[in-house]
């Protein structure tokens, strides 16, 4: 088993190093840096745009290339969110609750230190775990029926909760308000439209980019033109590039737990990598000896998120590579540049196509690798951005927002609806209500209810099959659990008295 | 405001030239071609759609630029080809969900596709397997109505969602053999093959090109084609006609699409480069790398085409009791 998998990484570095597919790589990855950095500009529109580009190419080097963008994009969204509170996508949401609080506090150097770190890290572990049990884990995510999902999702609904900085009555209505936006569009089961007002735009419901971006991202730049004052205070004081001894005590553990975490959730088809970032910074902040830092600028709250989605990034190849099945929207654009080469993606490429398929999960360590030499010396550039002057940096980002959502379907109407919800979160800004909750909300509920209802149409209406599968009655009952620790105040403040006291 | 004499000058000299080359049908295509796709980049329509925009391009001497236009079943795709100058600068591909089964199955639609819509040339056909999970005693079509019968609490058949042709087969399906078969609705098919793998489904009907490869590498069961013939990918696989539901026929097709009004002269040359660009190498291996095969044939044919599979549609539509708004 060693052997054989040390003789196939062979290959695959042997594949993955000729120069023609070091530059691809190269390219691909510097692309997706830059992609992601540029808020909402997503991978998506990207490699839509490179397909045909990639059509000319051999198919290595073509994968090579798309997988590069996809998860250098990861890199590059963790930058923006840090330094100017800007998700591009669902996953860097998280790394906006404390990493933009840590560069306020002119930390930005450490933040974006330990994302590169930390992504560096977890991308290594992702990959030797995909190299290593791509077969087994591709079996866990068939484990995996609509009973176990809805109560997953119930999992991380209850979790959520925890997201919230302040009052937790406001997070629970944040929840719901994200669950009814993600209720727009088609309702899959019954075909009827739900809240889309004859719109057809909405027929499909919102994209999670334009809510990611509107509530953080347009939200916070309203808010910010009422602060005459605040508005000066990053671009005095950034301290030091590098972490101090203290913080690298504390991120490291996170980086490893948000490593384990993303790894696992990252196999299963369909938001899992989502998932992964706000499963992390629920569990750093749920184990934390210091809770109330978290929303304040807890470094743990960006290593852990950013380390568990790079390495979801990696663990999402695995239902592609080993049953051919795409779990998200950059995963089905491989799907297609590989049966344009005709390579059918599916359970034979391993067989058939040995050097492709350990050329693609070679060239991923090595992408990495590059994205942290390309990364780490351009830190003091990306810093220096947050002294270009508040009017000429707040356009540009404005602007990029819209090219950004137009792309995501090349539709004006998007464009349109994140402007109107952008206004949506600036009141939610002023109300203090956070938007963390409504996002994660807006991802988790309509999964929740399409797996919910999925397994009730399995069963034929008896609700028992949530109890009677074990992997969903386990994940019940730690949800359970999780619960009671909330609800139980005595026991929380015994908890913490007893953090005190240690 | 007066304009600058320089700016006025180039503006008519732009505009001259504009005319000069603009009634000059003889010069088609004297400009890129947008060709719009009604779906997201990365499904099968986007991939055929581009592997015909690569040879249209080198044999027309123009870009052709795709634009995935997705949302709405193909809804707001077909009405921005429409809406449309019909100049022949805009094309886009049309298949037999919203040219010939949408009419029949939504309530309301901003098209309506036998006016506002030109049908131009047939690209392709493909096929539904019939597939079932690994773990059940399940081994032709015959043993999966009995099984069906005996079973009814335990049948339920995915679908990569409402309305799409994998749904259709199975009311179709469900119609010819007299079982009652749960339909479950899924957000595209992957996730449906993954419950059908893991048995929470128990059968389904999905594309030869993403059911196929996991059938033949023994992950699932494929127990019929919904083909008049067997396929030749899969030769050992019956058609359902000769499995045991005599006149079953299922196809998936696509083609090129413009807007009504636009001149027939250049209906004809597009026409024309379609067909080329089906006969040449290119579409051939790349067709028959997705499981889809090249569906060559005259304007008047593909309307023929069109009118026959709208008739079927609407009996199927109307049997299974399917209705979406």
């Amino acid at each position: 088993m060693l052997s054989e998998l040390v003789a196939n990484l062979g290959l695959g570095f042997s594949m993955a190093v000729t120069p023609v597919n070091l530059v691809y790589c190269l390219v691909g990855v510097f692309l997706g840096t830059l992609i992601g950095i540029l808020p909402g500009l997503g991978p998506i529109a990207t490699i839509a745009m490179l397909l045909p580009v990639s059509y000319g190419l051999d198919p290595l080097a073509a994968l090579i290339l798309i997988a590069g963008v996809y998860y250098g994009a990861q890199y590059g969204g963790s930058t923006t969110a840090i330094l100017v509170n800007m998700p591009g996508e669902a996953s860097s949401v998280v790394t906006c609750l404390d990493g933009y609080q840590m560069a306020r506090k002119g930390r930005a150097g450490a933040a974006l230190s330990i994302s590169a770190m930390g992504s560096f890290v977890a991308g290594t572990v992702g990959t030797l775990l995909l190299a290593a049990f791509a077969v087994p884990l591709g079996k866990v995510a068939l484990s995996f029926g609509p009973a176990e999902y809805f109560s997953l999702m119930v999992l991380g609904m209850i979790a959520a909760v925890v997201l919230a900085k302040g009052s937790v009555l406001k997070a629970i209505g944040m929840i719901l308000v994200g669950i009814v936006l993600g209720l727009v569009g088609l309702d899959i089961n019954a075909g009827t439209p739900r809240f889309s007002f004859d719109i057809p735009e909405l027929a499909d419901g919102i994209n999670t980019g334009i809510i990611a971006l509107a509530m953080f991202g347009i939200g916070d730049i309203i808010v910010n033109l009422e602060r005459q004052d605040k508005r000066e205070i990053f671009a005095k004081s950034v301290s030091g590039l590098w972490l101090t001894a203290t913080e690298f005590v504390r991120a490291v553990p996170a980086v490893l737990r948000g490593t384990g975490l993303g790894s696992m959730l990252g196999v299963l088809p369909g938001g899992g990598a989502t998932l992964s970032s706000f499963a992390a910074y629920s569990l750093e902040k749920k184990i934390s000896k210091n809770p109330q830092e978290f929303g304040h600028g807890a470094i743990e709250g960006v290593a852990g998120p950013e380390a568990a989605n790079n390495a979801a990034a990696q663990t999402s190849f695995i239902p592609l590579l080993t049953l051919g099945l795409p779990s998200n929207a950059v995963m089905a654009l491989m799907v297609s540049a590989m049966t344009i080469h005709q390579i059918q993606p599916g359970p034979q490429v391993m067989t058939n196509n040995p050097s492709l398929f350990w050329g693609l999960i070679a060239s991923m360590w090595v992408g990495n690798l590059m994205l942290v030499i390309l990364n780490l010396p351009l830190i003091g550039l990306w810093i220096k951005m947050l002294s270009v002057p508040y009017r000429l940096l707040y356009p540009a980002i404005l602007l990029f927002c819209c090219i950004g959502t137009y792309s995501l379907s090349n539709s004006p109407f998007d464009a349109a609806l994140t402007a109107v919800l952008g206004v949506l979160g600036y009141l939610f800004a002023k109300l203090d209500c956070e938007t963390a909750p409504l996002l994660l909300g807006f991802v988790l509920g309509p999964m929740m209810e399409e797996s919910l209802r999925r397994a009730l149409l399995v069963s034929r209406g008896d609700p028992s099959i949530l109890v009677t599968r074990p992997i969903s009655a386990t994940i019940l009952l730690i949800a359970l659990l999780l619960l009671a620790l909330m609800v139980a105040p005595r026991l929380r403040k015994q908890r913490d008295r007893a953090f005190a006291e240690s | 405001m007066r304009m600058p004499s320089w700016v006025r000058t180039t503006a008519i000299a732009i505009s001259g030239f504009f005319a000069i080359l603009s009634p000059a049908l003889a010069q088609y295509p004297d400009k890129p071609i947008k060709f719009i796709v009604p779906s997201a980049a990365g499904g099968s329509p986007d991939v055929i759609s581009r592997l015909l925009a690569t040879e249209l391009q080198k044999q027309l001497g123009q870009p052709v630029i795709i634009e995935n236009r997705p949302g709405a079943a193909g809804n707001i795709g077909l009405d921005i080809v429409a809406k449309a100058a019909p100049d022949g600068y805009t094309i886009g591909y049309g298949n037999v969900n919203t040219l010939a089964i949408n009419k029949f199955l939504f309530t309301k639609l901003p098209v309506n596709v036998d006016k506002e819509i030109v049908p131009v040339a047939p690209v392709l056909t493909t096929y539904n397997l019939l597939v079932v999970n690994n773990d059940l005693p399940i081994r032709s079509v015959k043993e999966l109505i009995e099984y069906a019968k005996a079973n009814p609490d335990r049948t339920t058949a995915g679908s990569a969602g409402n309305g799409t042709t994998g749904h259709m087969s199975v009311e179709l399906f469900k119609v010819m053999s007299g079982t009652k078969v749960a339909h479950l609705p899924y957000r595209g098919s992957p996730q449906a093959l993954v419950d059908l793998m893991g048995g929470t489904i128990q059968m389904m009907f999905d594309n030869v090109s993403s059911a196929g490869t996991l059938a033949q590498s023994g992950k699932i069961r494929a127990i019929g084609v919904t083909a008049k013939s067997r396929i030749p990918s899969m030769p050992n696989v019956p058609t359902l006609d000769e499995a045991g539901l005599p006149g079953y026929y299922m196809a998936s097709w696509g083609g090129v699409i413009v807007p009504a009004g636009t001149p027939q002269a250049i209906v004809n040359r597009l026409n024309a480069e379609i067909n080329k660009a089906l006969a040449s190498d290119a579409i051939k291996q790349g067709f028959s790398a997705i499981g889809v095969d090249p569906f060559p044939g005259s304007q008047a044919e593909f309307r023929a085409f069109i009118a026959q599979e709208s008739t079927r549609w609407a009996e199927v539509v109307k049997a299974s009791g399917a209705k979406l708004d």
